[in-house]
């Protein structure tokens, strides 16, 4: 601590260069989170939203929703089999008429209101009191000025709805979700994309299971974005440790005459080693902080339609994760100083 | 009052291999010195008085031989040990300073308190008298840069004696000193070694200096010998 705390003082310039530099990374890294979780969120948030712990889907589908059909009888059948309390919902691309402006693509999510679990609501009725004709939306509807109690027509079948409530986390291909009763939908040769319950996993025959995480990996693409940009976070890190690692060498091994004089007068390895991991976890904690701010500054004026999700957990598993590889660099320093000779500082000229 | 030995070098021999062939650098070398001595060694490059001093230092382990200060052996100490003994027991003055660059005038003797883990109160003061005595009290907030030569080396003095050691050992401390800085640096040492009841070993090429020390030994290829004054 004495050393390290009067260096930084003294070699102010220095530190700061590889300080902003880590800012730099982490700022970045803080980015890209943000933005794949966001993406993510838009994406799929509905399916992470589901009130169910499993989805049975027909044995086509591979555990795409959209693409898989039940017919009423095939309900009944899952129903009985799962042995739980189980509901069908069905799944539909649509869009919205809207004055002056182009239509608003929407994915109905038809379910039977009176057994559908509760939702997230922000704003006015739960789905337990819609009347048929009343709909609970995505709260992104509100950015296109929609408010509670506004009407919507469908543009294929121009039916009208009331917006009853307001929910949260349901979007589906950046598109937002409008829960609907199922009595809206033709009967009675009604199909269904699939049957929800919570409990055990159930293997039905004939018809596959899925936990929710497994519906969202199974959308089309959304495996190779994420994929994407988790390569990026890793070569980030790799870069940002090893940035920080190689600065840190090669001030050690400049100070290696400096070390050895250290050790002459009787300073253990481990004081000086200890001098360089504070020196290392003080300019991550800070570049960390600095990012931090940094990012909570961007998001302030980010537009709201931007999907950006970036909750402080992350950003401090991040942090974590960057602090461990820097430590971890550092240990070639530390190697580098148990190696310093004590005999250096004697005859002979710095 | 019978005279306190502080350091006592018994049969010392020292070889390094060099390729196939060994050189032997010290050739069994016995000596003691006694609390408030002030001792030179003298000789030619290449005799082996660093490497003497090295052993003596604890930086060094003898091939033979035995050395002995305040009574107890160090030769047969693991690294851990030496590097207690140095902290604890051995002042050193280098033949420049080593000061560390980005410490303080004051700082560079409190690190030796702190490497202690002694955050003792009077660390304080005591670095003050140091460099009060040594007189560099105007210079305690400056950087070594900012030094001249001379003063550089008596901060490493002040250093060197912060410890409290009773055997400060300095290897050719004024070579980088003009004549007359060089003797006051000498000076200096010789003073603290007898207000403070130390022994000192210095070893130096300046002939010019030996009239400020208690004994001289001459280093003639690896062997020692006492040249009464
Ligand atoms: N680690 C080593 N390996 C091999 N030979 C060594 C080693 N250290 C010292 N020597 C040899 O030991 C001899 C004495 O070296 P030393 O540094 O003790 O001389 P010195 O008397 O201090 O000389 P100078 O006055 O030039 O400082 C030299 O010949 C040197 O080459
Ligand atoms: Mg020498």
């Amino acid at each position: 601590m004495f050393l390290a705390l009067r260096e930084l003082k003294q070699a102010k310039l220095r530190y700061f260069l590889v300080c902003a530099i880590m800012v730099a990374i982490l700022f970045l890294v803080f980015f890209i989170t943000g933005l794949a979780k966001g993406l993510s969120h838009a994406d799929s948030s509905s399916l992470q939203s589901l009130k169910a712990d499993y989805i049975v889907t027909n044995k086509e589908a591979d555990g795409v929703l959209v693409k898989s059909e039940l017919t009423p009888k095939e309900v009944k059948q899952i129903q009985k089999e799962v042995n739980a309390h189980a509901t069908p919902i069905k799944m539909y691309m649509s869009s919205i008429q809207q004055q002056n402006k182009n239509d608003l693509d929407i994915m109905y999510f038809a379910v039977d209101t009176k057994e559908y679990g509760n939702l997230k609501i922000i704003e006015g009725k739960q789905i337990h009191d819609l009347k048929t004709n009343e709909v609970i939306v995505d709260q992104s509807m509100k950015q296109q000025g929609y408010k509670l109690n506004d009407t919507l027509e469908d543009k294929n079948s121009k039916k009208e709805y009331k917006i009853a409530g307001f929910t949260k986390d349901n979007t589906y291909s950046f598109a937002p979700i409008i829960f609907i009763s199922n009595k809206n939908l033709n009967k009675p040769q009604q199909i269904y994309n699939a049957v929800l319950y919570s409990g055990k996993k159930v293997d039905v025959d004939h018809f596959a299971t899925f936990s929710r995480e497994e519906t969202v990996k199974a959308m089309p693409g959304y495996k190779e974005t994420q994929g994407s940009f988790t390569m990026m976070k890793v070569f980030l890190f790799i870069i940002a440790a090893f940035v920080s690692s190689v600065f840190f060498y090669i001030l050690t091994i400049q100070k290696s005459h400096q070390f050895g004089v250290l050790k002459a007068i009787g300073a253990k390895s481990w004081y000086i080693a200890k001098g360089i991991l504070i020196q290392v976890a003080i300019l991550t904690v800070l570049g960390w902080g600095i990012g931090t701010l940094g990012i909570y500054g961007i998001k302030s004026i980010l537009p709201n339609t931007m999907p950006f999700v970036l909750p402080f957990k992350l950003i401090l598993a991040t942090g974590v994760v960057f602090l461990s590889l820097n430590i971890i660099g550092s240990m070639l320093s530390v190697f580098k100083v148990i190696k310093a000779d004590a005999l250096e500082a004697i005859g002979r000229v710095e | 009052m019978p005279a306190e030995t502080i350091l006592e070098v018994k049969n010392i021999s020292k070889s390094f291999k060099d390729g196939h062939s060994t050189i032997e650098v010290l050739k069994d070398i016995t000596f003691s010195i006694q609390k408030g001595e002030f001792v030179a060694i003298l000789g030619p490059s290449g005799s082996g008085k660093s490497t003497l001093l090295s052993i003596i230092g604890a930086l060094l382990t003898p091939s033979q031989g035995h050395v002995n200060i305040e009574n107890d052996t160090i030769t047969n100490y693991n690294s851990k040990q030496l590097t207690k003994v140095r902290a604890q027991r051995i002042g050193f003055i280098f033949q420049s300073a080593n000061l560390i660059p980005y410490l303080t005038v004051q700082d560079q003797l409190l690190l030796i308190q702190n490497m202690a883990k002694g955050k003792r109160r009077s660390s304080d003061k005591k670095s003050l008298e140091l460099l009060e005595n040594l007189g560099l009290s105007h210079h305690r907030n400056s950087y070594p840069r900012s030094l001249s030569g001379g003063e550089k080396q008596r901060v490493a003095i002040a250093r060197a004696l912060m410890n409290d050691a009773n055997l400060i050992l300095a290897d050719e401390p004024t070579a980088s000193l003009d004549s007359e800085k060089g003797r006051n640096v000498v000076e200096m040492i010789a003073c603290e070694v007898r207000n403070r009841q130390k022994a000192a070993i210095m070893v130096t090429h300046d002939h010019r200096m030996i009239d400020l020390c208690d004994r001289v030994f001459y280093m003639q290829d690896g062997t020692l010998v006492e040249n009464s004054k």
